[in-house]
């Protein structure tokens, strides 16, 4: 079992696109881990394979390999920009900066872990969102924060705009205005040089070695291009990779927060489950948030009679009466290259809160540890569904 | 499996590949810009290159024995269905390297072929005879794919590129390919390698 841990920059804008307004491709404010896997499959792919279709594939890579691309099974992890050498993480929904001050932040959470991690009700969501002094509070819930020397920074990504014209492609010259209104567009992209890391889980060591082999070897420099226009200038990222066992990583962990039997877990990507439906109508039911988490040896953390509250204070599911999730939700869809589209799903947005409760367990930090690099379940495999804990440095 | 080819060419007049935004008012029609690390580079996009190398490919493809027009979508890609075979990096250009001149123009009007009024406009332009290098990468195997590529970059020293500019190709320097297979096919299109160009 084996950490592949990749640093990149971007050498060249990088076009994530993520919604239209009118003639503008807006771009995503991070990049999807399931982006920079399809990057790194495709060099694999493209520079190895005696054929370009990964299926008619005879030589260059092995039969493992191929079916590791084909059908993945590694989980690629957050993507973690860097700023100023410093590994960025996803704020939490209860993390408030001021809305005329926005240097200014109060995190809620800390005062009220005791109570959360109680399972106390909550009667009242205002108990979380806090005073301003002379105006209102934001959330920051789901930018991504750096702290520096106790103070939280948010990271912005510098953007880039590239202005393009449609091209007609019968004569393949520019299309005239008065022929096509709107034929004139623009992309905003991530301006190059942005530094980020991502950590890559991978069961099988000798598809792993395989990967490091044919990007050069560990700590060697190789492109990959991620993003749209690939083919015509943009998304080429340098990086380099370097290979750590499992159980090394995990002999040194962090002391984890836990009070009362529980901890608090913040999302640093899209959460949901899918369980078969109830319901005669429907296939499968699917829930922004995990019920159970497991690991070899059994569930190690559980959301126990539980509410689920939105952050637009509305309740949403409850078994019970005590909220154990703080969830701002937005549908998610995705595609894949070999099987076509993903069913839109309801999912809880990076920077909800859960709390789990903790089953009697040895080594809790290790356990934690290891849900935060690997995931929380087979979903990781997806890109989705990684948590990170709260630790007891975190509030010093 | 891959190919790496390296052009080097020069420009004939004034060049603009602008569509940049507009940062100092009185440039209309800017390049555009990377800044990074507060060190501004000049941005020409690889869709530009591409484009002209496309257009070149599909007037050229004719005369290249064996050559189907098939080959054209193989090796550009197809929007929204593939990617070709020839990935075209953009040009970056570092400002204290090239002296970017300010010009004037005027619109014309083109049924009346007079200059239109009020229509005046700016535009940021790189001088003749500045050195303008851009790079490609064919993932093709097949030395017809790499023969049309070569073709369309000689076709370069012919045809517009950008905004009513044109370019000359110096030289090229080639690598992952056999050196038998460079000279034929360079020699073919009276290409010249660049001082050590070749390696596979």
């Amino acid at each position: 079992m084996s950490l592949l841990t990749l640093e990149c920059e971007t050498i060249e804008p990088v076009i994530i696109g993520d919604r239209q307004i009118k003639n503008i491709i807006l771009s995503a404010n991070s990049i999807p881990p399931n982006t920079v896997r399809g990057a790194l499959y495709s060099k694999l792919v493209r520079e190895n394979c005696d054929n370009e279709r990964i299926t008619e594939c005879t030589s260059g890579l092995s039969e493992a390999l191929k079916r590791e691309i084909m059908s993945p099974t590694a989980s690629f992890g957050p993507v973690r920009i860097l700023k100023d050498g410093i590994e960025s993480k996803v704020a939490h929904i209860f993390m408030y900066s001021d809305k005329m001050k926005e240097d200014y932040h109060i995190d809620t959470l800390r005062e009220n872990i005791d109570r959360l991690t109680r399972g106390e009700t909550v009667s009242d969501i205002l108990d979380l969102i806090p005073e301003m002094e002379k105006s209102y509070p934001k959330s920051i819930g789901g930018r991504l924060i750096i702290s520096r020397n106790g103070k939280i920074e948010k990271v912005s990504l510098l953007k880039w705009s590239y202005i393009n014209i449609v091209i007609n492609e019968n004569t393949r010259t520019t299309t005239k205005l008065d022929e096509d209104v709107g034929a004139i567009f623009s992309y905003e992209a991530l301006q190059p040089g942005l530094k980020f890391k991502q950590t890559i889980y991978i069961e099988n060591e000798r598809i792993a070695n395989e990967i490091i082999e044919k990007l050069g070897g560990e700590g060697k420099h190789f492109t990959i291009y991620i993003g749209r226009g690939v083919t015509r200038g943009f998304g080429c990222t340098d990086c380099t990779v370097k290979k750590q066992a499992l159980e090394e990583v995990l002999a040194d962990t962090p002391n984890y927060l836990v009070k009362n039997n529980a901890v608090i877990a913040i999302a640093q990507t899209n959460i949901f489950e899918i369980k078969p439906s109830n319901s005669r109508h429907t296939l499968i039911t699917t829930f922004p948030y995990i019920e159970k988490i497991s690991t070899e040896k059994g569930t190690v953390l559980e959301i126990k009679k539980y509410k689920v509250l939105r952050s637009d204070l509305k309740y949403i599911w409850g078994k019970g009466e005590l909220p154990a999730a703080f969830v701002k939700t937005e549908k998610i869809k995705s595609w894949a290259t070999l099987h076509g589209p993903r069913p839109i799903i309801d999912s809880a947005t990076p920077g909800s809160v859960f709390v789990y409760k903790t089953r009697e367990t040895n080594d809790l930090n290790k356990t934690l540890r290891k849900i935060e690099l690997t995931g929380a379940n087979n979903l990781s495999r997806l890109g989705y569904n990684y948590l990170e804990f709260l630790k007891e440095d975190d509030f010093p | 499996m891959k190919v790496k080819i390296k052009v080097k060419t020069e420009t004939k007049g004034f060049l603009n590949v602008g569509m940049g935004p507009t940062i100092d008012l009185s440039i209309d029609n800017p390049f555009n810009r990377i800044v990074k690390d507060d060190e501004e580079t000049i941005f020409i996009p690889g869709s530009t290159v591409k484009g002209v190398l496309r257009k070149n490919a599909l007037s050229i493809i004719h005369t290249i024995p064996n050559a189907a027009p098939s080959k054209i979508n193989e090796l550009f890609g197809v929007s929204g269905s593939h990617h070709g075979k020839l990935w075209v990096r953009s040009v970056k250009i570092n400002p204290s390297n090239i002296e970017l001149l300010v010009l004037s123009r005027i619109r014309i009007d083109i049924e009346t072929n007079r200059a239109i009024k009020k229509a005046l406009f700016t535009e940021e332009v790189i001088p003749p005879m500045s050195n303008l290098d851009f790079t490609l990468e064919l993932y093709s195997k097949d030395p017809i794919d790499l023969e049309i590529v070569l073709a369309a970059i000689k076709e370069l020293n012919y045809q517009r590129f950008g905004k009513g500019g044109s370019i000359e190709v110096k030289c090229v320097s080639l690598e992952g390919v056999a050196p038998s297979v460079i000279h034929g096919i360079l020699s073919k299109y009276n290409l010249r390698i660049c001082d050590g160009g070749e390696s596979e």
